[in-house]
């Protein structure tokens, strides 16, 4: 997962697996879900961009992750397509 | 009519994919590796990177010095995968003929394509315009166009990054005339060292040089040093439904201090033995001549010796054994290794070999079978050869085992 290491050898990301709520959209013919916001915990974070979107596969399962900035806040979200969970995994912290 | 051929290569292809997906990472010098540790080496090193000097294949400790702000990135490999499939599958509307020539190059005859754009370049440009819309504006590609592969990539080269570069046949004679011999792809530095002491040093010094000396001293590849010599390459571009079969499945490892005994080294080839052995059954192969290798020190030799068994297979178990039938022909074992690899030839396709006709043979067929389709549902390290466990703990992804305390429900 997601992680960076500055010049001083520090992570530049954090590693989580955090269950979120995503409002997303299902647009016809996207091939993944079209990712707008999330809730983690009591805070809400709107995406302003989708900055890659890549997957994973172990097996036969396959995760979609997506790298998006909420503002100047970077985070790295997982998406299960069979269970339906989304997972915060990773949050910039390189500052 | 001559042909038309775009080489498409990514710019800094991993640094710039880490740097789209993070952007605290745009604009700083990035160096993607696999560890950020001094005997580890940059895979990828960002454009900002590249000003001062760090390129691929480069050790930690040199990419440090050269520049001490770099940012290194542990490579995902998923990540460039995937955004390989996304760029070829943009590739594929522009061109019928793609040759996929490395995970970040790609080969293109747009001979009958180009006829529907302006002009050559105009494609390139809408292709570069597709990826920057679908991959993110720092996944960026060069594209060089010519009427042969070695000219194209030559001339793109020259127009890195995010540039397009075409090569017009009246612009050839002084390409030729300016171009060392080492800058063309395809000449490595053993050949260019031969060349340049018959007094070869450019592309025109090469056409100069009668064909029939050149056959002679470098036989077959002699015909392509005589071709591009006078500004040829017919070389076809390859597409990608039709790669060749597999000559070897190999696999080789470098090995961390922690595991440099031939105890613990032998460990980690039976692993890689197993890791062969998948592949060549995913590919359909069986194979019969094993052969396997190591490295006492990082900069020693590589010693090497091969096997051949009596019949073809895709049983690891059989593979190993060779490999340690092979490393005791090497002589006394060493006390350390620093690098063991191992690789199976000789393959041939398994629908065109006999059933096995002993129950034991058709017990651990079943077995690898089963094994198989484990891994191919739940992943290569949901079932695993128990020496493993000596040297390599189990993944905490696998079966829902966290920090070795409790499983998840």
């Amino acid at each position: 997962m997601f992680i960076g290491y500055t010049e001083y050898g520090e992570l530049a990301m954090q590693t989580l697996k955090e269950p979120i709520d995503a409002f997303v959209i299902y647009r016809r013919g996207a091939p993944h879900p079209l990712l707008r916001a999330f809730r983690w915990g009591t805070n809400r974070y709107d995406v302003t961009s989708v900055n890659l979107v890549h997957r994973e596969r172990v097996g036969a399962a396959v995760t979609v992750c997506y790298a998006v900035s909420c503002g100047t806040d970077h985070f790295s979200i997982c998406y299960d397509p069979i269970r339906g969970e989304w997972a915060l995994a990773g949050i910039d912290t390189d500052r | 009519m001559p042909r038309i051929l775009f080489h498409v290569d990514m710019d800094s292809y991993f640094a710039s994919v880490e740097q789209q997906a993070l952007p605290s990472l745009r604009g700083r010098p990035v160096g993607v590796s696999g560890r950020p540790i001094d005997r580890s080496i940059v895979v990828a090193a960002s454009r900002e990177a590249k000003r001062y000097g760090v390129s691929a294949g480069m050790p930690i400790w040199e990419a440090k010095r050269l520049c001490p702000s770099l940012v290194f990135v542990p490579g995902c490999a998923a990540r460039y995968i995937s955004t390989t499939k996304r760029f070829l599958s943009i590739l594929e509307r522009y061109a019928a003929v793609i040759e996929v020539y490395s995970i970040d190059e790609v080969f293109m005859d747009v001979t009958q394509e180009a006829e529907r754009h302006a002009d050559p370049v105009e494609m390139a440009r809408a292709i570069q315009a597709e990826f920057r819309e679908a991959l993110g504006e720092h996944i960026t590609a060069t594209i060089g166009i010519a009427s042969g592969k070695t000219f194209a990539k030559l001339i793109g080269a020259r127009h890195k990054p995010n540039g397009i570069g075409r090569l017009r046949a009246e612009e050839l004679p002084d390409l030729l005339q300016t171009t060392p011999i080492g800058e063309v792809c395809g000449i490595g530095p053993r050949i260019e060292r031969r060349l340049q002491s018959m007094g070869i040093k450019t592309l025109a010094d090469l056409g100069d040089a009668p064909a029939t000396f050149l056959k002679r001293e470098f036989g077959v590849y002699g015909v392509f040093l005589c071709e591009i010599g006078h500004g040829r390459d017919p070389t076809p571009v390859i597409p990608h439904v039709e790669v060749p079969p597999p000559k070897s499945v190999g696999h080789s490892r470098s090995l961390p201090p922690s595991l440099r005994s031939m105890e613990s080294a032998l460990l980690v080839l039976r692993d890689l033995c197993d890791m062969v052995a998948r592949r060549i059954r995913k590919l359909g192969f069986i194979g019969q001549t094993v052969h396997c290798g190591f490295r006492t020190g990082s900069v020693g030799p590589y010693i090497a010796k091969q096997a051949t068994l009596p019949a073809a297979t895709d049983d690891d178990e059989i593979f190993y054994a060779a490999c340690l039938r092979v490393v005791d022909r090497t002589g006394p074992r060493p006390e350390t290794v620093a690098q063991i690899g191992v690789s199976v030839s000789n393959l041939i396709r398994k629908e065109a070999t006999p059933h096995h006709l002993f129950p034991e043979d058709r017990r651990r067929e079943e077995i690898h079978r089963t094994i198989d389709r484990i891994r191919d549902l739940y992943g290569d390290e949901a079932i695993r050869i128990g020496t493993s466990l000596l040297y390599r703990p189990i993944p905490q992804h696998v079966g829902g085992y966290i920090d070795g305390s409790h499983w998840e429900v």
